[in-house]
C-alpha cells in the first residue's frame, strides 16, 4: 500500500492523509481513530476503513507527522511509506527587503526535500513543497529561523482574525520602537545640532557646551542614542547575521553604516577623554540614532500601508459570520464557526449570513448570492438546493445540512485563490529579485570604494565616513523590494472586490499583453440557458412524437441544447421513454435505441456521416441558422424525422462587453460548435466579426493556438468542461463564474459575476496594475539609481552640495513609503464600463 | 512596549533634560572629573610654565607672574585663596607702543589705565579659606580656574586652552606646544582701545589680526585681535 493523497494546508495547520496498514475491521479504523485523537494539537482524525486512510488535521506547532506515525504504530498498526509531497505556507516575521526574502528562498532551495520555495516580502508568507518522507517541518522552521527571521504561529480557521492581529500586533511594535527611538532622537539631534544652528529658540545646558565640556556633550549622546540603538538592535542581529552568512540585506547596510557611526563617534569620545577635545567634532552618535528613528519611522509606515494592501482579502474573510445555531437533540445552540462540522444540521433566521455551505434540509427562502454570483436577483431555495457560506438568507427561516466547512466553503476557496495569487510572483517580479539580489553586496563595494577615493583625496577620514554610511543607508533597497508584490496585493485583491479572481501574478500581467480574445458562445456570449423555439417534423411525424423522439434521447445528455428539449417535452406532458445503447458524440450529438429503433439527434454532420438524407430539411435548417438559432436534425433508422430549432438569448451585457474590448484595442473571436450561419447570426448581434463556427470540443484548443502561432497573444474565456483544454491552452483562460469547476481550475482568471464585462474589466486592471508595477520600479531605481552617486559625493566633486547621512536615511524611508503610497492608489481602480 | 514604560523613559528624559541645566552641587562635583577643560587647561598650562625662560615668579603682592619672552606683557595671578586683590588674574602690558599708537588713557574705561601700563584683568577672589603659603603656580593658577571656570575655554581653532580676563581680552597656551607653534598668546579686544584713538596697526610689538572664534551661542565668528604670540619651543 501506499500513501498518495496529501493535501494542501491553507497555512501553519497541516492536514495529511496517512495510508493505514494492518487494519482488519471498522474497530481497528476507530481504535487508530482514537490513538491519535488522544494527541494534543491534533484537530481532526477520521480513518476511512474502507480505503484505510487516516484523514489527519493537526497543529504543526504542538504535534509533529512524527509523533502521528509512532501513536498509530503504537496502537499496533503501521503507516505506509511516504512518497508524496506537501504544500506548506509558513508566515514569517523579521523580513525587512526583498532580500531577506531572496535568502529565505536560497535557504529553503537548498534544503534536502524541499521544493518549489517561494517567499513574498509584501505578504510574509513563505510558500513551497517539502517531502515529509525527507524532511519534517518543524526542521524547516528551525532552519528559518536559525536564519534569523521568525516563523509565526500556525494560524487557524480563523486566520482571517489572526493574520489581523498578528499584523496589528507587529504595526504596534514598530509605532512604539520609533516612539522611542524619536523621543531620544529628537534631543539626540537638536543636541548634536544646536551648535551648529546658533538661531535655535532653546538653549543647550552649559554642562553640555561641546566647546566648554566636549565630554559630557558625547557621554549625554551616548546615553541618549543607546536607548535607540536597543529598539533598533533587529537591525544588528538579521543585518550582521545576513552579513556573515554571506548574503548581506538592507538590515546589513543599516547596521554596518549606523555602527561605523558609532564605532567612530566611540573612538572619537576616547581621543576626548585624552586631551584632544577637537574630537568633540567627529561625533556621529546622532547620525545613528536619527538614522533609526527615521527608518523605524519608515518601517512603521510601510507596516500600514502593507496591512492597506490585503484589506480586499479581509473584507473576503470578513464576509463569513462569527457563529452558526447548531441544531442537536431539538435544541439549538449558538456556536463559533470553527466548531461547526459536516454533518451538522445548523439553522438560520431570515436576515442571517449562512455560515458554512450545505444543503437545505427545510423551509424555504431566497437568498443573495451577489457576492458569489454577482446576481443581484435573490435565489430560491427549497429543500436540496446547495446554500454557501456568507451568503444572505432574505425572506425565510431554513435548517440545512452542512457539507463543506471550514476551509472547504466555497469562500474559503474563493480567499485561497487570492491568496495564493498574492503570493505568487509575476514575471516583471523577477527583474526586481535579481536587482535585489545583488544590490547589496554592489552597495557595499560602492561604500567603500567612494570613501577610499575620498579619504585619498582629501586625507579626511571624518569626510569620508560621512561619504560611506551615507551611501549604505540610502541604498536600501526595500522600495525595490516592494515595487512588485504591493500592486500585485493591491490588484489581485481590487480584483477580487469587483468579482474578478485573478489566479496568479503571472496571469495578471500577462492579462495587459492580451491581444486577441476568444469567446466561447454558449454560456458565455449567450445565457446558456437555450430554449426550443422550433419543433418542425417531417410529414408523418407529429410534433409532440418528434419532441418524445429527441427528449428521450436527450434526457441523459448535459448539453445545454440537449437540456432544454428535456425541459420543453416535460413542460409539454410528454412522456419521455427510456432508451438503450446511449452514446455521445463529441461535437455531433447522440445516438441511441429507442423503441428497437436506432435513433440519432445531432448537427448535420452526424447526419452525413450516418448516411441520413437531409436535403429535405435544409430549406428549414437554413432558416433556422438565419434567425441565429441552432437546428438539431433527428433521424429514425437512417431516415431524417425532422428538425427542432434552440435558440440561446444573448447575455445583456455581451454587446456592450464585445464593443469595451474593441475599445481597449483587443481582437474579438466566437468559437463555437455551431454551424457558420447560426455563429454569424450570433456574431452579428454582439458585433463580433471573426468567427470559428462548428469547432468540435477538441479543435477549441487547436483554434486557439492557430491563433497563438501567428504570434498573438491570446485569451480564451469559456465556461464549460468542454472549454478547458482551451483555457489552458490560451495565453491567459478565463471561466466565467457561473461554469464547471473544471474551466475554472483550467482557468487563469475566474469571473465569478458571469458577466462578460468584466473581460475588459480584467484588462484594464491587469493594465493599470502592471503600469503600477512599472511606476514603482522606476521610483525605486530612480531613488537608488540617483541617490548612490549624490551620497558617494558625486556633486561635491563639483562643488555641490554633499548628502548627510540622515537625510540619506530620510530618502530611503520616504523611497518605501512612497513605493507603498503609489501601490495604494490602485485601490481606487474602477473599471471603465462605457 | 506598553504606555508606562512609554511614559517613564519620556519623564527620565525630562529629569535628564533638567538636571542639566541645573546639576545639583553633589551632580556637579561629580562631573569635575568629566570636566576634561579644565583638567586638561590646568594640566597644560603647567606645562606651559615649564617651557618659560623664566618660569612663574611669585611677586610680592603675593601673585605669581609669568613674562612674556620679549617684555612686552605679563599675566599674573593670585597665589594664595581668600586673597583680596583688584583681579584674580591679570594681563599687564606697557603703556608705551599703544600711547605711540594714538592711545589716549584718558578715554578708557576705567581701572585699565594704570600709570605706564594697561591692566586688563579678572575681578574676583579665589574662595575657600586663606591659605598663607602660595604653594606652587601651577595649583594657584587651577584654584583661580576653579574659581572661575566659565572664563576658561578650549580655542578649538588654535588648539588652545585659555582664560578670558573680561572684554574679549585673553591668555591662550597651547595644548600641545610640540604641535603648535602658537605656544603662548597674549590677545586684547582692540574696539575699546581703537575708540580710545589706538591705531591697531602702529602698536610695536604687537599683530593686528583676526582669530575666528565660538561666540556665547555656539556660532563660529571672526574676530579683530591685538596678538602678541611666542613660540616658546624655538
Amino acid at each position: 500500500m501506499t500513501n498518495t493523497t496529501i493535501e494542501a494546508p491553507m497555512t501553519g495547520v497541516e492536514r495529511e492523509t496517512l495510508a493505514i496498514t494492518g487494519m482488519n475491521c471498522a474497530a481497528c479504523a476507530r481504535r487508530v481513530e482514537k490513538a491519535v485523537g488522544r494527541l494534543s494539537g491534533i484537530r481532526e482524525a477520521n480513518v476511512n476503513f474502507a480505503t484505510e486512510k487516516l484523514a489527519v488535521a493537526y497543529d504543526s506547532g504542538v504535534v509533529s507527522g512524527e509523533a502521528i506515525r509512532e501513536a498509530v504504530e503504537k496502537a499496533g498498526f503501521g503507516v505506509a511509506a511516504k512518497t508524496g509531497t506537501t504544500e506548506a505556507t509558513l508566515p514569517i516575521g523579521g523580513m525587512s527587503c526583498a532580500a531577506c526574502a531572496a535568502r529565505i528562498e536560497k535557504l529553503l532551495g537548498r534544503m534536502q526535500g524541499v521544493s518549489g520555495a517561494s517567499v513574498n516580502f509584501a505578504s510574509e508568507k513563505a510558500k513551497f513543497s517539502y517531502d515529509r518522507g525527507e524532511i519534517r517541518l518543524s526542521e524547516i522552521r528551525e532552519a528559518i529561523e536559525k536564519a534569523g527571521f521568525r516563523v509565526l504561529d500556525a494560524e487557524t480557521a480563523s486566520a482571517a482574525d489572526a493574520d489581523r492581529i498578528r499584523k496589528e500586533a507587529e504595526i504596534r511594535a514598530l509605532w512604539n520602537r520609533f516612539s522611542i527611538a524619536a523621543l531620544f532622537a529628537l534631543p539626540l539631534l537638536y543636541l548634536a545640532m544646536a551648535p551648529m544652528v546658533w538661531w535655535l529658540p532653546f538653549p543647550v545646558p552649559k554642562y553640555l557646551d561641546p566647546m566648554q565640556y566636549p565630554l559630557h556633550f558625547a557621554l549625554a549622546q551616548i546615553f541618549l542614542a543607546l536607548p535607540i540603538l536597543y529598539v533598533g538592535k533587529r537591525f544588528y542581529s538579521v543585518g550582521f547575521r545576513a552579513l556573515f552568512a554571506g548574503s548581506p540585506n538592507m538590515d546589513s547596510l543599516i547596521a554596518v553604516g549606523t555602527s561605523a557611526a558609532v564605532i567612530w563617534s566611540l573612538y572619537e569620545t576616547w581621543r576626548i577623554t585624552r586631551g584632544d577635545l577637537a574630537a568633540v567634532e567627529g561625533l556621529y552618535f546622532e547620525s545613528a540614532g536619527v538614522i533609526i528613528a527615521l527608518i523605524l519611522l519608515g518601517k512603521s509606515l510601510e507596516a500600514v500601508s502593507k496591512g492597506r494592501t490585503s484589506e480586499a482579502i479581509k473584507k473576503l474573510m470578513g464576509l463569513a459570520p462569527k457563529t452558526a445555531i447548531v441544531v442537536r437533540g431539538g435544541a439549538e445552540s449558538e456556536i463559533p464557526i470553527e466548531e461547526v462540522e459536516a454533518g451538522d444540521v445548523l439553522r438560520v433566521r431570515p436576515g442571517e449570513k449562512i455560515p458554512v455551505d450545505g444543503v437545505v434540509l427545510d423551509g424555504s427562502t431566497a437568498i443573495d448570492e451577489s457576492m458569489l454570483t454577482g446576481e443581484s436577483m435573490p435565489v430560491d431555495k427549497k429543500p436540496g438546493d446547495r446554500i454557501f457560506a456568507a451568503t444572505l438568507n432574505k425572506y425565510g427561516g431554513i435548517t440545512f445540512e452542512a457539507t463543506k466547512v471550514g476551509r472547504e466553503t466555497a469562500l474559503a476557496q474563493i480567499i485561497k485563490l487570492v491568496e495564493d495569487a498574492q503570493s505568487s510572483k509575476a514575471p516583471i517580479a523577477k527583474l526586481a529579485d535579481v536587482v535585489s539580489g545583488v544590490f547589496v553586496p554592489i552597495v557595499c563595494l560602492v561604500a567603500v570604494g567612494a570613501a577610499t577615493a575620498w579619504y585619498l583625496h582629501t586625507r579626511d577620514i571624518q569626510f569620508a565616513l560621512t561619504i560611506f554610511i551615507s551611501v549604505l543607508i540610502i541604498a536600501c533597497p526595500c522600495a525595490l523590494g516592494l515595487a512588485t508584490p504591493t500592486a500585485i496585493m493591491v490588484g489581485t485583491g481590487k480584483g477580487a472586490e469587483n468579482g474578478i479572481l485573478i489566479k496568479s501574478g503571472e496571469a495578471l500581467e500577462t492579462a495587459r499583453k492580451i491581444q486577441v480574445v476568444v469567446l466561447d458562445k454558449t454560456g458565455t456570449i449567450t445565457e446558456g440557458k437555450p430554449a426550443v423555439t422550433d419543433i418542425l417534423p417531417v410529414s408523418g411525424m407529429t410534433e409532440s412524437a418528434l419532441l418524445a423522439a429527441a427528449a428521450a434521447l436527450e434526457k441523459g445528455s448535459e448539453h445545454p441544447l440537449g437540456e432544454a428539449i428535456v425541459r420543453r417535452a416535460e413542460a409539454e406532458g410528454v412522456a419521455i421513454e427510456a432508451v438503450a445503447g446511449f452514446a455521445a458524440i463529441p461535437g455531433r450529438g447522440v445516438e441511441a435505441t429507442l423503441a428497437n429503433r436506432t435513433t440519432l439527434i445531432g448537427n448535420g454532420r452526424l447526419m452525413t456521416e450516418r448516411g441520413v438524407d437531409i436535403v429535405p430539411l435544409d430549406k428549414d435548417a437554413e432558416r433556422l441558422a438565419g434567425e441565429g438559432k441552432t437546428a438539431m436534425y433527428v433521424a429514425v433508422d437512417g431516415k431524417p424525422a425532422g428538425l427542432i430549432g434552440v435558440a440561446d438569448v444573448v447575455k445583456k451585457s455581451s454587446a456592450d462587453a464585445v464593443a469595451a474590448m474593441r475599445r481597449l484595442g483587443l481582437e474579438v473571436a466566437m468559437l463555437t460548435g455551431d454551424n457558420p450561419r447560426t455563429a454569424a447570426a450570433i456574431a452579428k448581434q454582439v458585433g463580433i466579426d471573426s468567427v470559428f463556427a462548428e469547432v468540435m470540443p477538441q479543435d477549441k484548443s487547436g483554434a486557439v493556438r492557430k491563433l497563438q502561432q501567428s504570434g498573438k497573444i491570446v485569451a480564451m474565456v469559456g465556461d464549460g468542461i468542454n472549454d478547458a483544454p482551451a483555457l489552458a491552452q490560451s495565453d491567459v483562460g478565463i471561466a466565467i463564474g457561473s461554469g464547471a469547476d473544471v474551466a475554472m481550475e483550467s482557468a487563469d482568471i475566474v469571473l465569478m459575476h458571469s458577466d462578460l464585462m468584466d473581460v475588459p474589466s480584467a484588462v484594464q486592471l491587469s493594465r493599470a496594475t502592471i503600469g503600477n508595477v512599472k511606476e514603482n520600479l522606476f521610483w525605486a531605481f530612480i531613488y537608488n539609481t540617483m541617490g548612490i552617486p549624490v551620497a558617494a559625493g558625486a556633486l561635491h566633486l563639483f562643488g555641490g552640495p554633499l548628502l548627510n547621512p540622515m537625510l540619506a536615511a530620510a530618502a530611503m524611508s520616504l523611497s518605501s513609503v512612497s513605493v507603498l503610497t503609489n501601490a495604494l492608489r490602485l485601490r481606487h481602480f474602477r473599471p471603465h464600463k462605457s | 512596549m506598553n504606555k508606562k514604560l512609554f511614559a517613564a523613559l519620556a519623564i527620565i528624559l525630562v529629569v535628564i533634560v533638567i538636571l542639566a541645566f541645573r546639576p545639583p552641587a553633589f551632580a556637579r562635583r561629580m562631573m569635575e572629573s568629566t570636566d576634561l577643560v579644565a583638567v586638561f587647561g590646568k594640566r597644560t598650562f603647567s606645562d606651559m610654565l615649564t617651557h618659560l625662560p623664566k618660569g612663574a615668579v611669585l611677586a610680592e603682592g603675593g601673585e605669581w607672574v609669568i613674562f612674556a619672552p620679549d617684555g612686552g606683557a605679563e599675566f599674573a595671578w593670585a597665589a594664595r585663596s581668600g586673597q583680596r586683590a583688584d583681579h584674580v588674574a591679570a594681563m599687564r602690558i606697557p603703556a608705551a607702543p599703544f600711547l605711540a599708537a594714538g592711545l589716549d588713557p584718558a578715554k578708557l574705561p576705567d581701572g585699565i589705565a594704570r600709570g605706564q601700563t594697561l591692566v586688563f584683568g579678572l575681578k574676583g577672589t579665589v574662595p575657600g579659606g586663606a591659605r598663607p603659603e602660595p604653594g606652587d603656580p601651577a595649583t594657584a593658577f587651577a584654584s583661580v580656574m576653579d574659581a572661575h571656570r566659565d572664563s576658561v575655554a578650549y580655542h578649538f581653532q588654535l588648539g588652545h586652552y585659555g582664560i578670558d580676563l573680561g572684554g574679549g581680552n585673553l591668555l591662550e597656551w597651547a595644548a600641545d606646544p610640540r604641535e603648535n607653534s602658537l605656544d603662548l598668546v597674549f590677545a586684547l579686544e582692540p574696539s575699546i582701545l581703537e575708540q580710545a584713538g589706538l591705531d591697531k596697526n602702529k602698536v610695536d610689538g604687537w599683530i593686528a589680526g583676526s582669530v575666528v572664534v565660538h561666540d556665547a551661542s555656539g556660532r563660529k565668528v571672526e574676530v579683530p585681535k591685538l596678538l602678541k604670540p611666542f613660540d616658546l619651543l624655538k
